[in-house]
């Protein structure tokens, strides 16, 4: 389209434009502006003492990329490692979660019957539950002694004699993945479910008629169909986990330490260098630098996943 | 006809955007009423009614100040970290705000406190306050008051007399780092269980006991691991106890991985080592050993003096009076390391911003609460003790042996560094130490000196980067 026609098409479809108007303005305050100004501080040097110059704060150059990437005494630097290698678990862990349980159920509630209209929304539930609400329950279920975890393992299930620290140790990850899982899922499910039911029943008919096995019929039919939702899905979530917080932070650092080497994720790292340490600069340079990975992430997607592809 | 419409939607968002924008705009400051100056007063909860205690304890003061209308605001823990820093910087805040004791050094840096050297006179001046706690009043070698020391915090050791009493042992044997460690393997060895009501069984008795329902065994001790932010409290005394310092003398560099220090870790640790605290009493909070401990599942506990009052307490005054640990217990000093006998002091202290519009009404307030007065009101509405010396001599604290032992306490008292990066060093050790836990409770295997040592070294260089930060920022600052 050239500018001549765009010009056009905006005098054309001045009323759809009016009502995109708010939203573009809206784009620009809470997203532009910031990320314009991370940017800005991520050049300079803000601490605790120059905070109150606020972007007059002393020009640095790339020393704080610097740090952030290369400097052993920085530290940022000095977390960034578990940090990187918890949050890239976590997020293969959390979709693979989510997209594994929501696709079953998603495909167990593919019926029009009364019942399963009832456990559709039943399962939202998790959903409902705010994050932070989340992370303070799953905090108190994976106490060792009278959390609910520990006591469905060793006294109901009988899964292990003695019952497994969940809040101190590697242990951590799981006790941050299952939650976000537990939270997650029924929104997965949903949107996959919405799926399901957009792909004709014929296909499915006729391939039966041709001998198809269920399994051949959800490899050959179902997952090739739903591939516009869960591609979607992929996305949202490598986002999302990616940039996870609220969990962690409600489950260790709300009036309860902060979490160790496998319960530290990128976000609550960069929260804690930023905000409890003072180096906001360096904050905003691992965000910069983190924001550039995402981009990356996010056109790998297009390349594979892009509107043409599917 | 489209105009029309585009007009009407622009409208809309206008009016949408201007609803959105207009009330954020409006300023929170309360409004002056006729001739009276207001004070904005930011606190934190400290007694389990925050605001209604405070203005209970300053009810005179307003009989005989009625030009002051006096506004209190109580933030939580949590948020005030953040809260304050953003006031001190930003210049919109409260006339008066609370400070824990630690973060005087990095707040004060940020240049935002009045201060107050010209008027400490009319409260005493530094010789009416506890020594250790006054240190918290100022930059470390800055001669500018800034902050006045306000009610003081140390940690002291509770232990069950019912227990003692069954084995044979005393106070006295909590003395020493050995006599106290020897004590807490007597309590493990002797196997103590009990029943509901309270009723002590030892030795064989009490292996049989413990096979019936309705018995539990009494641990010997419980502490908190790394689920707590009082991790770097509970650590420092057995630091301080070894000879071990956290921060070298110029206060460049991190000294808590040195012989003496690795001393004291070693020890404390080495309890969890030793099996005389139970690993699973490691994955709770201050609060929930506390319980714990109430709910007679510790012999022994350290915590701080609101416990006292808490345990006073009947039930329906959210106290916990009728428990058996709550009828049999007493507190006794930190045992006495080889260098000495330390506890860790902590508190909060009053500020007034530069930017407060009636700094000497503000004053006059602070003043009042750092009284003798009001300090030993406001500690019995809280449990913590005052920062004055003459407060002490009231017999709320004379009278009262346990709170004796506390007023006792104090003066073995220490704080840390008041320096401008104790701030962020703060965080970085919670988190350090709290990494520590997981190897002493044997997260990664049995637990060696070598990893202790090693995790130590860790934390020393981080908190080494941190002080290499400050600095350099403060020199080009």
């Amino acid at each position: 389209m050239n500018k001549k026609n765009i010009f056009q098409d905006i005098r054309n479809k001045s009323y759809a434009y009016a009502f995109l108007l708010p939203m573009v303005i809206g784009m620009l305050i809470i997203h532009f502006v910031p990320i314009i100004i991370g940017i800005i501080i991520s050049f300079l040097d803000l601490n605790q003492y120059t905070l109150s110059l606020y972007l007059k704060a002393p020009f640095v150059g790339l020393k704080n990329y610097y740090d952030v990437l290369f400097n052993p005494q920085s530290t940022l630097r000095i977390g960034l490692f578990q940090a990187v290698r918890n949050t890239v678990i976590y997020t293969i862990c959390v979709i693979c979660g989510c997209m594994g349980l929501g696709m079953i159920v998603a495909l167990m509630l593919n019926e029009n019957r009364s019942i399963v209209k009832l456990f559709r929304t039943l399962y939202l539930f998790p959903w409902i539950v705010p994050t932070y609400v989340t992370g303070l329950l799953w905090g108190f279920m994976w106490n060792h002694e009278i959390g609910v975890v520990n006591y469905l393992l060793t006294k109901v299930f009988k899964l292990f004699s003695e019952p497994p620290f969940w809040l101190i140790g590697p242990n951590t990850l799981f006790a941050i993945i299952i939650p976000t899982i537990w939270r997650y899922w029924p929104y997965y499910m949903l949107m996959l479910l919405a799926g399901l039911q957009t792909i004709p029943d014929e296909l499915n008919e006729a391939a039966t008629i041709d001998g198809a096995s269920e399994w051949q019929k959800f490899w050959y039919i179902t997952l090739p169909l739903l591939k516009p939702v869960w591609s979607i899905l992929l996305l949202i979530g490598i986002i999302s986990n990616v940039y996870s917080f609220n969990i962690v932070i409600m489950m260790f650092g709300h009036g309860a330490g902060f979490p160790g080497e496998w319960g530290d994720l990128l976000m609550t790292n960069i929260f804690r260098n930023s905000f409890n340490l003072w180096q906001f600069s360096k904050g905003a340079a691992a965000s910069i630098i983190l924001m550039i990975v995402m981009i990356g992430v996010v056109a790998m997607w297009y390349k594979i996943f892009g509107r043409n592809k599917w | 006809m489209k105009y029309k419409y585009f007009f009407y939607t622009s409208l809309i968002f206008l009016v949408s955007i201007t609803s959105l924008v207009i009330p954020s705009c409006k300023k929170k400051e309360h409004k002056e009423i006729s001739g009276k100056k207001t004070i904005n007063i930011w606190i934190m909860p400290n007694s389990p009614r925050p605001v209604i205690d405070l203005e209970e304890v300053l009810s005179d003061f307003k009989k005989d100040n009625p030009d002051i209308e006096i506004v209190i605001t109580a933030i939580d823990w949590g948020a005030a970290w953040s809260k304050i820093t953003v006031a001190a910087t930003s210049g919109i805040g409260p006339d008066i705000c609370q400070i824990g004791s630690t973060w005087v050094g990095t707040i004060a840096s940020m240049g935002s406190l009045l201060p107050l050297n010209d008027y400490i006179s009319e409260i005493g001046g530094e010789e009416a306050f506890l020594p250790a706690i006054w240190e918290t009043s100022h930059i470390e070698g800055s001669k500018e008051i800034i902050a006045i020391p306000w009610f003081v915090d140390v940690r002291a050791i509770y232990y069950r007399t019912d227990i003692f009493k069954k084995l044979g042992l005393t106070k006295k044997d909590l003395d020493t780092w050995e006599s106290f460690e020897k004590t807490l393997k007597r309590i493990k060895e002797a196997k103590v269980v009990t029943d509901e009501k309270g009723n002590l069984y030892v030795g064989k008795e009490a292996e049989d006991k413990l096979k019936q329902q309705g018995y539990k065994l009494i641990e010997p001790l419980g502490i908190t691991g790394k689920n707590d932010w009082n991790v770097i409290h509970n650590f420092v005394p057995w630091i301080w106890a070894a000879g071990g310092e956290l921060l070298s003398s110029d206060r460049k560099k991190a000294v808590f991985d040195s012989k003496e220090a690795l001393q004291g870790v070693f020890f404390y640790t080495g309890l969890v080592r030793k099996g005389l605290v139970p690993i699973k009493s490691l994955e709770l909070n201050t609060t929930q050993v506390a319980t714990n401990f109430v709910n007679g599942e510790y012999a022994m506990y350290f915590d701080s003096p609101h416990m006292v009052k808490y345990m006073s307490l009947p039930e329906e005054e959210g106290g916990t009076g009728e428990t058996v640990a709550s009828k049999n217990y007493d507190i006794a000093l930190f045992p006495k390391g080889p260098k000495g006998r330390f506890h860790f002091m902590g508190g909060s202290n009053l500020v007034i911003f530069k930017f407060s519009k009636h700094p000497k009404e503000a004053w006059r307030i602070v003043a009042y609460l750092c009284s003798k007065k009001a300090q030993i009101k406001y500690s019995q509405k809280t449990g913590f003790l005052p920062s004055r010396k003459d407060a002490f001599d009231d017999p709320y604290f004379e009278k009262d042996p346990k709170r004796k032992i506390f007023k006792e306490a104090t003066k073995y008292g220490k704080v840390y560094p008041c320096i401008p990066s104790w701030g962020p060093i703060e965080p970085v050790l919670t988190r350090r130490l709290g990494i520590l836990w997981d190897y002493v409770a044997g997260m990664y295997g049995p637990p060696t000196d070598e990893d202790i040592e090693q995790q130590i070294k860790l934390a020393a260089k981080e908190v080494n980067s941190v002080l290499l930060t400050v600095n350099s920022s403060e020199t080009n600052k």
